[in-house]
């Protein structure tokens, strides 16, 4: 049976994807009998070249957002030489939680962090990338940011979608065997997603309504939480009925809600918009009668950053986010 | 035009460089600056703004996926400020008792999966040789059992705070769960576990290495030595705390040059920007920015396990007390010897676990209660912990809504930018003669960079293996002179 070849390659990342891979522990032995690995930079002595001179590779995996022109590069070098290629995370996926500064372009970002921020002593307003000097005749320089953050999928068609911040160890032992299956000749459906078909909430298994009724919002720090009784029937914004199961509910276990790192459940293009639409149902059957809109909008009101609790990991793949760019992007399947 | 040469080196972990060296050398061949450049910007000080506070631990964890747990720690303690609340003294030692695993599963990480290769398998070995596999290869017991109580402080997490990475746990004012009987005992049975370990591990890194005569220089030598400041928390008696207390600043000759509650860090600690790389170079306030140099005028000052064991007058627990004896017996007080932080590490596993055991004992840690919902709200807050890495600053504002309005965070690798620079600059310089670039310049400027198990946004860190290396030498024209690869 010819061995495949294998490649990880990375965009805008913090790392976690790489832990997380490497908490499968024993299983990435059975990895590395199934695929060589041409490529992987944390964990194998390469550079950007060998990317370029490996030829074909069977599977490609990308983990991270696209931030800087240099992981579009990367991006799409990957996907063109791939089989099959993976995104792998929420950031590949949906973008993460950087996808939240896309509320901003990347100047005023740069402003922030480099000019502005509290204790910088910076008095010609140096930014990296845009303003100040490069050393060398500009041969030191760093790559200027892109305008806004974009999942993989923007750019690439995705075979296999492995979503999750990061994806859980039973995620990463699925998609080996996945890759196992495919060096014997099955390959897998495209737009696969190593995820449940329905949502969180049919994995949790809080005490909840056959209806979830929502009287008023209250925040995770407030008050006492139940740790047996739905999080959206306490009054706490949780996503888990517009989020994708197959996490294993390790936030909900540990008494704290959802916050959709899974992102929306197969068939819902956007997740926040979806979930709005949900909890206004939820206040509804609260209310048992018909709520007026002013009422409706004034306890949405309570709910103080819609953006960072329903977009958490999804913002930058979200539809409200398009009017940024003329991107489409493709559904996690 | 001048005929100076820029040696690219990308170590850089990250395909598409974030972390990348620049070595320029002069018309006679020699090293005349050096650039270390991180490549990438995540904008975590914008997208924080905005965000309901308490959410924040949840938020600011995703800075970095190999030292989560730090972030998720330094945020919630600024919030615990921030929103005026004393976390009870079973959540206090709950987070305390969950990190102190964090910081164990990174440093076994870092030691045997980066550091250890370098040592038992030597420096100059094939690259092909000397990574975790050769290791492996060649001490096969040692490495599994390094494996195996590295997952072990890994599960701990999980059973403490539902997920390894990225955790969920740490709200204002306390935490999300309670730790029950049953966990408790299965965590100390693993904690007594890591502790054989430790010492184990720090008896073969003793008889492996700082006894043995061919690495003395490496320790003992210039190759890799800097005399800067140091900064690094100690509890109330000068003792090393990772979780809270007090931050103390040593000159380069080892008196205290300041010590502060970290609320007040930006009377100590200024920022500079430079145009080249997405880090800033923290310096100390009361001493200046005199540039990329070492000594008691220039204001650079360096964070990590050694800096940590430099602030402190010794360790709180009694066998990682004994083991910090025998190392400022060895590399005097402060240490300027940049190695010496590997050292440091693993007497900090031996303490952490130490702390862990005493932390189980208590009968706090058991309490249900584990949050404090009142406290007069402040609006404003600075959470400091030592990452893995060295400090870590956090720093928020929020309306009277509790949504962010300002946010600074300051990161450990951050810190020792300057030192890193530095450091590099300083061994290029001693292996490059005359433009004569050994292939074994390579691994031992790689070596320098290690000694800060260095987190590139803030983690570039990279984990099995070693980093990639390349040296390509250009001439003034673009032309490629000449490629060393190692491998």
């Amino acid at each position: 049976m010819r061995k495949l070849k294998l490649a990880v390659a990375y965009g805008s990342i913090c790392g976690g994807c790489d832990v997380a891979f490497v908490d499968v522990g024993e299983k990435l032995i059975d990895l590395t009998e199934a695929a060589d690995i041409v490529h992987w930079p944390s964990l194998m002595d390469g550079k950007e070249g060998d990317l370029e001179r490996a030829g074909d590779i069977d599977v490609g995996i990308y983990f991270g957002g696209v931030r800087t022109d240099k992981h579009k590069e990367v991006l799409e070098l990957l996907r063109e030489k791939s089989g099959v290629f993976v995104a792998f995370g929420a950031c590949a996926c949906h973008g993460g939680v950087p996808g939240l500064a896309n509320v901003f372009k990347s100047r005023p970002l740069l402003e922030r962090g480099y000019v502005t921020t509290k204790g910088v002593e910076n008095p010609e307003g140096v930014i990296p990338g845009l303003k100040g000097t490069n050393p060398e005749g500009g041969k030191v320089s760093v790559p200027r940011l892109r305008s806004f953050l974009s999942p993989a999928s923007d750019f690439v068609d995705v075979d296999i979608f492995v979503p999750g911040c990061p994806p859980p160890v039973e995620s990463v032992s699925e998609l080996i065997e996945v890759v196992k299956s495919h060096q014997k000749g099955h390959s897998p459906p495209r737009g696969l997603a190593i995820a449940e078909e329905t949502s969180l909430c049919d994995f949790c298994d809080r005490q909840k309504s056959e209806e979830i009724n929502i009287e008023r919002f209250r925040r995770v720090h407030e008050a006492a939480v139940d740790k047996d009784k739905c999080f959206l029937e306490q009054g706490i914004i949780c996503m888990g009925p517009v989020t994708r199961g197959g996490c294993g509910a390790k936030c909900i276990n540990a008494n704290m809600p959802c916050r959709g790192c899974f992102g929306p459940v197969p068939g819902v293009e956007d997740q926040g918009t979806k979930f709005l639409t949900t909890i206004a149902a939820a206040l509804e059957a609260g209310k048992e009668r018909e709520v007026g809109e002013e009422e409706l909008k004034k306890l949405i009101r309570e709910l103080r950053d819609p953006v960072g609790l329903f977009y958490m990991f999804s913002l930058a793949a979200s539809v409200i986010n398009r009017r940024n760019s003329d991107l489409g992007g493709q559904k996690v399947g | 035009m001048d005929e100076r040469r820029v040696i690219t080196i990308e170590p850089a972990t990250r395909l598409e460089g974030e972390g990348k060296i620049n070595i320029v050398l002069d018309e006679e061949g020699e090293v005349k600056d050096a650039y270390f450049q991180v490549m990438d910007y995540r904008a975590f000080e914008s997208l924080l703004v905005g965000r309901q506070a308490e959410e924040v631990p949840r938020i600011a964890n995703r800075v970095c996926g190999v030292c989560s747990w730090a972030h998720h720690m330094a945020a919630v303690k600024a919030l615990d400020q921030l929103f005026g609340r004393e976390p009870p003294q079973s959540a206090r030692k709950l987070r305390e008792l969950s990190y102190c695993a964090h910081v164990i599963h990174s440093h076994l990480i870092h030691f045997f999966l980066f550091a250890s290769p370098d040592f038992f398998l030597s420096p100059d070995e094939e690259p092909s040789v000397r990574n975790f596999l050769g290791l492996l290869k060649k001490q096969p017991d040692l490495t599994k059992r390094a494996l195996k109580w590295h997952s072990e402080a890994e599960e701990i997490q999980e059973m403490i705070a539902g997920k390894a990475v990225h955790p969920p746990f740490a709200i204002p004012g306390g935490v999300s769960k309670p730790l029950d009987q049953e966990e408790r005992q299965e965590i100390g049975e693993k904690a007594k576990g890591i502790l054989g370990f430790s010492e184990d591990a720090l008896s073969f890194f003793l008889d492996g290495v700082v006894k043995n005569e061919k690495y003395a220089d490496l320790f003992l030598g210039d190759l890799y030595r800097l005399e800067t400041y140091y900064m690094g928390l100690v509890d109330e008696s000068n003792r090393i705390n990772l979780y809270d207390g007090d931050l103390r600043v040593l000159d380069p000759k080892g008196r205290e040059e300041a010590k502060f509650d970290p609320s007040d860090y930006l009377d100590h600690i200024a920022e500079r920007v430079e145009a080249w790389t997405y880090t800033k170079f923290p310096y100390l306030r009361g001493v200046g920015w005199a540039g990329l140099r070492d000594g008691s005028e220039s204001g650079v000052f360096r964070v990590n396990s050694l800096p940590r064991l430099n602030v402190s007058e010794g360790m709180p627990t009694p066998r990682a007390h004994e083991a910090y004896e025998e190392f400022v017996d060895a590399l005097g007080q402060p240490a300027h010897a940049t190695l010496g932080a590997h050292w440091a590490r693993l007497i900090e596993v031996i303490y952490l676990t130490e702390r862990m055991l005493e932390l189980l004992e208590d009968p706090d840690i058991a309490n249900e209660d584990v949050m404090n919902y009142k406290g007069e709200y402040r609006g404003e807050g600075v959470g400091v912990v030592e990452a893995p890495r060295g400090t870590l600053i956090h720093h928020y504002e929020a309306d009277e809504d509790g949504l962010i309005t300002d946010c600074n965070l300051i990161v450990p690798t951050t810190m020792n930018n300057a030192a890193i620079c530095m450091e590099i600059k300083n061994s290029a310089g001693r292996l490059i003669r005359a433009g004569h670039v050994p292939q074994g310049v390579l691994n031992r400027v790689e070596m320098a960079l290690r000694a800060y198990d260095p987190c590139l946004s803030c983690s570039s860190h990279s984990l099995p293996g070693e980093m990639p290396l390349e040296v390509t030498i250009t001439a003034e024209d673009g032309d490629v002179l000449r490629r060393l690869r190692r491998g």
